[in-house]
Parts: C-alpha cells; structure tokens; sequence
C-alpha cells in the first residue's frame, strides 16, 4: 500500500470512527510529530543553519503545517539522492511510511500542539555545530574577504598555520561553515607544507627572491610531500613500489568540502586526516557574486579521532579513462606523478584534475550528454563513502564496480541529481574492492532548456569550477587496507 | 452535410503548417570561450527576460499576512514605456482568488529597480531593489519594502528574485513584523507559459 492510499484509509476510519476516534489518533506536535522532526529534519532545520526556517518549536513548525505534508507526501523532503541501490547508507535520512502518514494525519487534523509533558528533549547542537560536541579546534579564514559585484571570482586560497605543536592529530570529523551563505559556492579545505624561508601575510604566502625581495609564493610549490610525514606514519610500500594514484599523499590532504547540502565529513573511528604542525590549513574559496557587495569569512571545525589511530582517509575522483556519449575523449590523467611533483596542487585537487580533464564542451541544447569515467583498482581498499558532483546541468549518477572476476555490480544510481542539495552518500557498512577491480562512474547532463536550473541552454558549456559552467567528478572515500597506524606506544617507542 | 464533416476532418488530420519555435536563450553573453574574471557583467534586459505570461506555484507558512497554504496562477509582465512595466499576477489558493498588481520602474543603468505593489488581500507597498548579476546570466533583484500596516500591524517584506534559467526563476520571500527579525516565506516559483 502506497502512502496515499494509507493516509485515505486511515482519515476514512478516522472520519468514521466519530469525534472520540478523532481525538484518541489524532497526532499531535509533542507526542509524534516533534519525534520525527528532531531525528529527520532539525539538523539543518535549525536556527542559523543551511535550511531558511528552523523547525525545532511547535511555534516555528505550526504555520509549515501544510508545506510540510505536501513536501512529505512528494518525498520532496527531507532530501535524498539514493534511487536503485545495492548497498545502504547510514545518513539515509528517507521518512518511513508510519512517519509520513503522522506528519499528514497531524496537519490534516490542524496542527494541534499536544501536552508540553510529552515533548522529548531536542537535540542539542552545542555551537551551533552538526555534531554533540563542539569542536576541539576551531579554525576561521585569517581575514573577511569582501565579494564585490563583477564578473566571476578565480578560486581563492587563505592560508593559516596549524594551531597546535603536540604532533600529529588524526581529524576524525570536520566541518566547514560560510558566514555568508549567499556567496560561497564551495571551500575545500586542505593541507598544504610551503618551503622553508615562507612567510604567511593576512593569509597569502611570500617568498624572498635572489634580490631580497618579498614576492608572492608560487603556490605549485605549496604541497605536502609523504617524505614529510614521520616514518611510521608513511604508507607501507613494496620494494620497488612506487605511490599511485591510490595511495598518493595527494589523496588525504583534503579535509573537507562544502557546497550546498554538504559541509561536513564524518569517518569511522580511528580513520581520518593526519594533520601536523608546521602545515597550513587551505581556505580554497569559491565565491559567486551577487551582484552586491558581499561579505565572508568562513570557518573549519575539527574533531580529533581517539586511540587507537586505524588508518588515514583518502579519497579521489573517479576518471582514469574518460568516455562521452561512449567515444573515448583521454587516457589516464593526471596520475601520481602529477601529484608528487606539485603539478597538481593540494590546494585545488579539484580545480586542477578538471582543468586537465579534456573533455568536449557540452553542446547547446543537448539533453543527455553522458560522461563514463574509470578508475583501476590497483590494490585492495575499503570504501567508506561517495561524493558525485556536477554542477546547473548534472541530471543523474551512476557508480559501478567489475570486480577481477569480471562480474559487474551497481553500486547506487542517482536518478534525479540536485545541484542545490549535494549529497555525501555514507556507508552503513564499508564496501571491500579488491585490488584488480574496475570502478565506474556515469554523469548525464542536461543542457536543455527544460533543465530548470540551466542558465544559458543556447550556449556551450566548458569544463570549471564556476557554476555555469560543468565538472563531473565521482569522488570514493576509502581506506588502504595495507595501512595501520601504529599505536600509541609504538609511535613513542619509535 | 456528409462532405462538409469529411472536409473538416480532413483538414484537422493534415499535418499543421507550425512556425519554427525559437528555442529559449540565456542572459550570457556569447563568449565561445570560458568565462574570465574581468569579463564585463551585461546590464539586465528586463524585456528579453520578463516580458510575456508566467504561471507560478507557492507554499507559503501561515504568517502575519494571513493564512499560508498552496496558491498558483499566472502573471503578465506588460512594457508600458522604456524602463517601466506592469505586472499583473491572478492566482487562487486556499482562501480564494486575489489579483496582484505591481507599477515597475528598472533603470538599466543604474541597476535598480522599483515597484509599487497592490495585493487585492488588503496590502499595498512599495520596494526598491539593486539588480545585481554575473557573467554566467545569472540575475538577482533584491527587493526590500519600506514599512506598511496590515490589519493594524507594521510589516516589511523583502523579495529576492532568481532568474535562474530562461524559462524558471524564482522568487524568496521574507516577512517581518514590527522591529522584528524576517522570517522566510516559501519561495514563489515561476514558469514561462506555454
């Protein structure tokens, strides 16, 4: 039985029943509707955060009564990406039918508030932050950067030295917050090792040059080298074996991204990003004017993991080989050499492996342009989650595995992509890829007019990070199933 | 009698002659080479935009304005001279029909916009707006409202409008009571008219 036809046989028995069926069922907002909304809703429907009204008191909630069944019944909210699927997720956030149908029956019934003595405890968001807790360190931008009107902004970089001198710490968990919603298109934050003799100026890296002169920091040199980390944190290798495109450093230098419907990143426990004195944490900024004077300074925070430390978190995106409409567009770009020698920084992975993608514009008017992109497993890994990005003209998603025996799975499809909600999909149990497996990924754009959100059908759509314009990138978090940190004990010993 | 039906249908079987459709463009200008960033940002074609019939659908809260719930209609942008138009929205909800009529003033150059407002609900008002955009075509109007009474209370409303796509934009409403905070209001969102 689908939800509607429960929500009309119930209101039938409800109608029938007579006026003491009515107020013995009746849902009310402190007994059954406040439950659901605290669990579903009230991570970002809360005051301040990314969704416009908070629905955390029957006063906020009460005049949305009839939004919110109409948005429930259309499973329009809360958000969710998933379609076919073989595996499951555990910020699956979909409302079960009984919760739907409570929702509708209550704003059917007019909204009642209920006894004040059935509201549970709302869930606390200490700071204002996703998780319990607030962070064990909060970093912002080092200056507020003001977004005046023009044309475009290139990608941003602030820099701002790790805070602490005590070692290496493992972020577990991190999130990055926008003081001004309306301007920022992404931050990607990252780790960066400038070279020695830098000086960080209001967040902007200088070098002294052979005149003595203080210049702007090349920043293809600002990266992070695995020579850099302590000898018991390197990646454990074969001997002979060189980094690739798996195992590079470039792989867990980013922390985290924001865009709209992400923001903040969770691994399991013990995995995360190694973080160490002496680094600096990269504010890449992505601002789109308004076409007012705007202004930002954003902010990371960061959750430490506990002992015992497992594994670091890496990620990247899938496209090895890149496909359109099924012809053959590149070969294996860019690959661990780009990254080891800085020609992709650590700064803008992102930016980066686009400009280097190759791929044709998107024609005008064209409904179905399809990227297929690979990416060879090359040793045996643990996925943890997955990040399909496009921008205005992504339509739908599709990630795929061969394993060494050549039999083929889907992984989960994204039938209905969303630019203004871009999911983090999280997995409920960690996903094993064995070394000599084939990742895919299948990006279909729309560049018609009937695409809602396209500005410019009539025009060829590039390849950048500016919204009008397109990425197709089908990120994996994962771990090397090589890896172990060492304990505690071990690393003091060493 | 017979031949006159026959000739008829024959006539509504037979292909129609249709003009060719012109398909729908966007406020970019035409580079045909990627954005850069001092790219000049065209002024607003506030014809070639908004110009014509639009239908929309709302979801508003209920609020100081009255009643919330799901309203749609249409609304016909009419030029009346260079620089200033008439808008006329006819929509339904839950509480009835109501008519809205807006007097537009948009100085292209200056990029602002204003505009005089009468909601057949028993409000008027009038707001300004900086128009502001990038090079990507994408164009927002941001309307705020001097103060007004409505049944004995002090309100400001803010419109923000999206014109996101050729034939979509979108408008976010705020409400305010009195010296209180803006609350938002569902967006108001528009499709050209067939």
């Amino acid at each position: 039985m689908n939800v509607r036809s429960t929500v009309v046989g119930l209101v039938g028995v409800v109608v029938l029943g007579g006026a003491s069926a009515v107020s013995a069922q009746t849902p009310t907002f402190t007994k059954d509707v406040a439950p659901i909304l605290y669990k579903n809703c009230s991570q970002c429907h809360r005051p301040n955060d990314v969704a416009p009204m908070p629905l955390m008191t029957y006063e906020q909630v009460r005049p949305w009564a009839r939004s919110i069944k109409s948005k429930v019944l259309k499973k329009e909210m809360p958000p969710w990406g998933i379609g076919e699927s073989t595996l499951k997720f555990s910020n699956d956030r979909q409302m079960s039918e009984k919760e739907i149908f409570t929702l509708v029956a209550w704003a059917d019934a007019g909204a009642p508030k209920g006894d004040d003595r059935d509201l549970p405890a709302p869930p606390e968001y200490p700071g204002g932050w996703k998780f319990n807790r607030e962070p064990d360190v909060v970093i912002k931008m080092p200056v507020e950067f003001t977004i005046e009107p023009r044309s475009e902004y290139p990608m941003l970089d602030f820099y701002v030295p790790v805070p602490w001198n005590d070692g290496m710490k493992l972020i577990q968990m991190s999130e990055a917050r926008p003081s001004n919603k309306a301007v920022v298109h992404h931050i990607t934050v990252s780790l960066v090792t400038f070279p020695p003799g830098t000086e960080v100026i209001d967040g902007q890296p200088f070098t002294t040059d052979a005149s003595g002169k203080k210049v702007p920091l090349d920043r293809r040199t600002a990266r992070i080298t695995e020579q850099k980390l302590p000898g018991d944190l390197q990646i454990p290798r074969e001997p002979g074996e060189k980094p690739d495109r798996l195992s590079s450093v470039g792989g867990f230098t980013t922390l985290l991204a924001y865009v709209a419907g992400r923001g903040f990143d969770d691994h399991p426990d013990g995995v995360g990003t190694p973080m160490l004195p002496g680094q600096y944490l990269n504010f890449n900024m992505h601002y789109t004017p308004t076409g007012r004077v705007e202004k930002d300074r954003s902010e990371v925070g960061l959750w430490f993991a506990k002992e015992p430390l497992k594994k670091f978190h890496f990620r990247t995106p899938i496209n090895e080989r890149q496909h359109v409409n099924g012809k053959i567009v590149r070969g294996a770009v860019p690959d661990a050499a780009d990254v080891e020698a800085g020609r992709v920084s650590q700064g803008a992975t992102a930016t980066t492996i686009s400009s280097f993608s190759g791929l044709p514009p998107i024609p005008p008017y064209a409904a179905d342009f399809t990227v297929t992109s690979e990416l060879a497993i090359t040793q045996d890994i643990t996925i943890n989650g997955f990040y399909p990005h496009m921008h205005v003209r992504g339509k739908s998603a599709e990630y795929r595995v061969v394993f060494p025996d050549g039999k083929e799975q889907l992984l989960f499809e994204v039938p209905h992509y969303r630019f203004d909600w871009q999911e983090r999909y999280v997995l409920s149990e960690a996903l094993k890829i064995p070394k000599g497996s084939l990742l895919k990924y299948k990006a279909v754009f729309d560049n018609s007019a009937n695409n809602p959100l396209n500005p410019n059908p009539d025009k060829e759509v590039y390849w950048s990070e500016q919204s009008w314009d397109e990425m197709s990138l089908g990120w994996i978090e994962y771990t090397l199933d090589k890896q172990r940190i060492p304990s505690r004990t071990e690393r003091r010993e060493q | 009698m017979t031949l006159v039906f026959l000739m008829l249908a024959a006539l509504l079987q037979a292909p129609q002659a249709q003009p060719p459709k012109e398909q729908p463009k966007g406020l970019m200008p035409s580079l045909g080479r990627p954005t850069k960033p001092d790219d000049v940002v065209p002024l607003l074609d506030f014809d070639q935009y908004f110009l014509g019939k639009w239908m929309f659908t709302a979801d508003a809260p209920d609020s100081v304005l009255g009643p919330g719930g799901e309203s749609s209609g249409t609304v016909t942008y009419r030029k009346l001279a260079d620089g200033f138009y008439e808008a006329v929205t006819q929509g339904k909800s839950e509480a009835g029909a109501f008519t809205i009529t807006e007097s537009i003033a948009y100085n292209r150059e200056q990029k602002v916009a204003f505009r005089h407002v009468t909601d057949s609900r028993g409000y008027t008002y009038a707001q300004m707006a900086e128009v502001g955009g990038n090079i990507g075509g994408d164009y927002r109007l941001f309307f705020k409202s001097a103060p007004f009474s409505y049944k004995g209370k002090q309100v400001r409303l803010n419109h923000t409008v999206y014109l996101a796509a050729p034939l979509t934009f979108r408008v976010d409403v705020e409400v305010a009571e009195g010296s209180g905070e803006f609350v938002h209001m569902s967006p108001w969102r528009y499709r050209r008219a067939p």
